[in-house]
């Protein structure tokens, strides 16, 4: 599943069976590693939601439960939302450019990221070793492994 | 196939850590000649108000050279710049405006640059040189010379073994072959 298909994606509670809010970008870690939660509204404005706190990631809806929560806590520390990652400068570990992120692919089952699609082509999550305020840096000397199911 | 690059044209290239941080800007390149080497380079902070930084980025710290940015492997690697131009003298440092002789007398010109091959171990391989009447340059090229193994330093002349004269090239892609061929040269000239 890649983040550009999941925009809009309504986000649904299911102990109330209420839509809450809708997808508006996601966030990873600063390893790019896993998919660590989702913002809502614009700029996040309706509140975000851990991984952790997710039931599924479904084709159609992400799905959590609720509970007694109240209103929707601010999480976020030490995220890197999308808005700072697609169209981010891809930099290889020797120094040269390698034009810059268009996508992220992740597993909607466990959130690990499995690969940064960038305009020359796919980078595996393997090969990312970090993104910081400049660039994504990546090892060139990491192979693509066999596409996944 | 091995890039190469003018040591100048890193001037203004940020430096990069592994993390994707740009932590400071290339200001200078620090050279010494007696020992054929990069030291290190000066920085500039990043943004455009930002001056000379106090800390200096010593040559062993460079993760890998490239053409878009100098990288490092974390901000650790910036140094007082005291402790990074310690190995040479002021003299030492100044390659640039050198001339250049061969062993046998000739004038080769000026050192206006340093070439370096780009990767992970960069290293100097030759210097660009201009400015003698004995070498003529096709319209707005420079010339290149490869670089020996002992280089000796005469006042504020380098003198070269005459056999790298033959390795001169004016353009930097057909230069890397003329490295080659020069330490190739060399390697079987050793006893």
């Amino acid at each position: 599943m890649r983040f550009r298909e999941v925009k809009s994606r309504p986000v649904v509670d299911l102990t109330t069976a209420t839509r809450v809010g809708t997808v508006t970008g996601l966030a990873v870690d600063a390893g790019v590693r896993r998919v660590v939660g989702l913002r809502m509204g614009r700029r996040g404005k309706d509140g975000s939601l851990a991984w952790e706190d997710l039931a599924a990631f479904g084709a159609d809806a992400v799905t959590f439960d609720g509970g007694d929560r109240g209103p929707l806590a601010e999480t976020g520390e030490g995220w890197v939302d999308e808005g700072d990652l697609l169209g981010r400068r891809i930099l290889s570990e020797q120094g040269n450019e390698l034009g810059s992120v268009v996508d992220v692919e992740f597993d909607p089952a466990t959130g690990r990221v499995e690969q940064v699609v960038g305009t020359a082509g796919p980078i595996p999550a393997p090969a990312v070793l970090g993104v910081g305020t400049y660039a994504l840096v990546v090892d060139e000397s990491v192979e693509p492994g066999p596409p996944t199911g | 196939m091995t890039v190469l690059q003018r040591a100048r044209s890193l001037i203004g290239l940020p430096v990069v850590t592994l993390t994707g941080d740009d932590i400071a800007e290339i200001k200078d390149v620090v050279f010494s000649v007696a020992a054929a080497q990069i030291l290190g380079f000066t920085l500039n902070g990043r943004g455009f108000l930002s001056g000379p930084l106090k800390e200096s980025l010593p040559w062993s710290a460079v993760h890998g050279l490239g053409r878009d940015a100098v990288m490092v492997r974390s901000a650790d690697a910036l140094q007082a710049a005291e402790e990074v131009l310690a190995g040479a003298s002021p003299v030492d440092r100044n390659v640039i405006g050198n001339r250049v002789l061969t062993d046998g007398g000739t004038d080769l010109g000026e050192v206006s640059d340093v070439v370096l091959a780009l990767g992970t171990k960069p290293e100097i391989v030759g210097y660009e040189i201009g400015g003698s009447e004995n070498l003529r340059a096709r319209e707005g090229r420079h010339l290149y010379i490869p670089l020996p193994d002992t280089i000796a330093v005469s006042g504020e002349a380098l003198v070269v073994p005459a056999a790298a004269a033959e390795y001169i090239r004016d353009d930097l892609s057909g230069f890397g072959g003329a490295v080659d061929d020069f330490r190739a040269r060399l390697r079987k000239e050793k006893p």
